[in-house]
């Protein structure tokens, strides 16, 4: 049976997972951004063979993988991060990969008269980069990045794998102190429930405002 | 036509393919400085091509192409930045390549905006404006980075009937006061007779006929110059 009492009295050491895996996502979707548009960029110089080949080599690999080879593999080469960096940049990585194709289809969509017109006017091409091109590129995808931020979200619990004390960890520690199953995996799952689907109603809201724009 | 003494413009045999299809064979051509060009011809035939190859658009496959002196160009589908309000758009250039101040760009903006009949409307977005507003913010654009030399490229082609008129006013004004060397590409006949001192036929990626506005329009000699005017003329 569920022991509310006992899924309340759990719930502190939860949320000190919670703020784990927020700080995760959070950082790793900052490198994922910062990552996918470096990605983006350089399909589009004479580094594209190398940023398409990086591309395919993270999405085609499962996200573990990545995170074993960055955890187990880097300290056999002396590059040491703590877990949680390890973990950030492993997840930020793997998701650059998606996000490059966001960035990409978006700039795509930008009218290649705008470059002309960038050209025609004298500008270098990280001015028509960076003052041109991408400020009509990205709003769009502000929707499709929110959907990202979500699922890199829910794919958090693979950094329990790494050592990292996020979320489902917590919930593991518990089940150990308390030998209860139920409550503590409920838990984690409405926790990732009611944040999930409370960011998906605001990006609606945000699609909503970006298709009145 | 007498050859100028130092073009500002010269091509030399310049030859242009898309895949496989010829755009321009064996292209020659020289512009005085101050000199206002039309080209004009059936649609096909090369006439924007030259533009786009004049301001580094795109390579072409043999020739050389010289322009001793700063390129702009306004294009058929003005091509504003729908992020940047209309003086936005003018200033952009000026503080980023020329690194003028915002308040230069600003007063130099604000002025073409009087030359072009935009009073008023620095603050609107070009989604806001009408088709012929927008290409006189491209033209102000375009001359707020003071290029002595200008392409215009079938500026008026996009526009409702009812809008070419004010443009074609400001490019006139633009042509007769000031020394900027000009480059028209138009199928708006009579203003291309009104404001050029040269006027070039082009047909499959070749003059066919030049010289001035005049006598090619009035006496045009070759058989095609005749039946692409006449065609054009009745419309």
């Amino acid at each position: 049976m569920f022991d509310t009492h006992l899924a309340i009295q759990i719930l502190p050491l939860l949320l000190q997972g919670l703020v784990v895996t927020v700080e995760a996502t959070v950082g790793g979707f900052i490198v994922a951004l910062l990552g996918g548009l470096l990605l983006a960029l350089a399909e589009r110089s004479r580094l594209h063979v190398a940023a398409r080949c990086i591309i395919e080599f993270l999405r085609n690999t499962p996200l573990l993988v990545q995170l074993y080879f960055f955890f187990y593999g880097l300290p056999l080469i002396q590059i040491r991060f703590s877990a949680m960096l390890t973990g950030v940049l492993g997840l930020g990585i793997y998701y650059s990969a998606y996000i490059a194709e966001v960035y990409r289809s978006g700039i795509d969509a930008v009218p290649k008269g705008q470059w002309e017109a960038a050209k025609s006017l004298g500008f270098s091409r990280s001015q028509a980069w960076f003052r041109i091109i991408l400020p009509q590129a990205i709003p769009p995808l502000i929707p499709v990045l929110g959907n990202y931020l979500i699922g890199m979200f829910k794919e958090t619990p693979l950094l329990a794998m790494i050592t990292i004390p996020e979320l489902l960890s917590a919930a593991r520690q518990v089940t150990g102190m308390t030998y209860r199953y139920t409550e503590p995996y409920t838990m984690v799952a409405l926790i990732f429930l009611a944040i999930s689907y409370l960011a998906s109603l605001l990006i609606r809201q945000l699609e909503r405002q970006v298709a009145r724009a | 036509m007498p050859v100028p003494e130092s073009p500002i413009i010269q091509c030399r045999g310049v030859t242009k393919f898309y895949g496989s299809k010829r755009i321009l064979e064996d292209f020659n051509l020289d512009v005085a400085p101050g000199e206002k060009v039309a080209i004009i011809g059936p649609s096909g035939s090369g006439k924007s091509t030259v533009l786009r190859l004049l301001m580094g658009l795109e390579p072409c496959q043999a020739g050389t192409i010289k322009i001793s002196a700063t390129v702009g160009m306004v294009f058929q589908h003005f091509n504003l930045f729908p992020h940047m309000t209309a003086i936005q758009n003018v200033m952009e250039a000026p503080m980023r390549v020329l690194k003028l101040s915002r308040e230069e760009a600003r007063q130099r903006a604000r002025s073409l905006f009087e030359k072009v009949g935009l009073e008023g409307r620095d603050e609107a977005y070009p989604a806001r404006l009408s088709g012929g507003e927008q290409q006189r913010v491209a033209i102000a654009r375009a001359l707020a980075m003071q290029p002595r030399v200008l392409l215009f490229d079938e500026v008026t082609s996009a526009l409702d009937p009812e809008l070419v008129g004010g443009v074609l006013t400001v490019l006139r004004k633009l042509a007769s006061e000031s020394g900027v060397t000009m480059l028209i590409v138009t199928h708006e006949m009579a203003f291309a007779r009104d404001v050029s001192d040269r006027v070039l036929f082009m047909e499959q990626g070749k003059i066919i006929e030049q010289g001035p506005p005049l006598l090619i329009f009035n006496t045009p000699q070759n058989e095609r110059t005749k039946t692409f005017l006449s065609q054009i003329l009745s419309k």
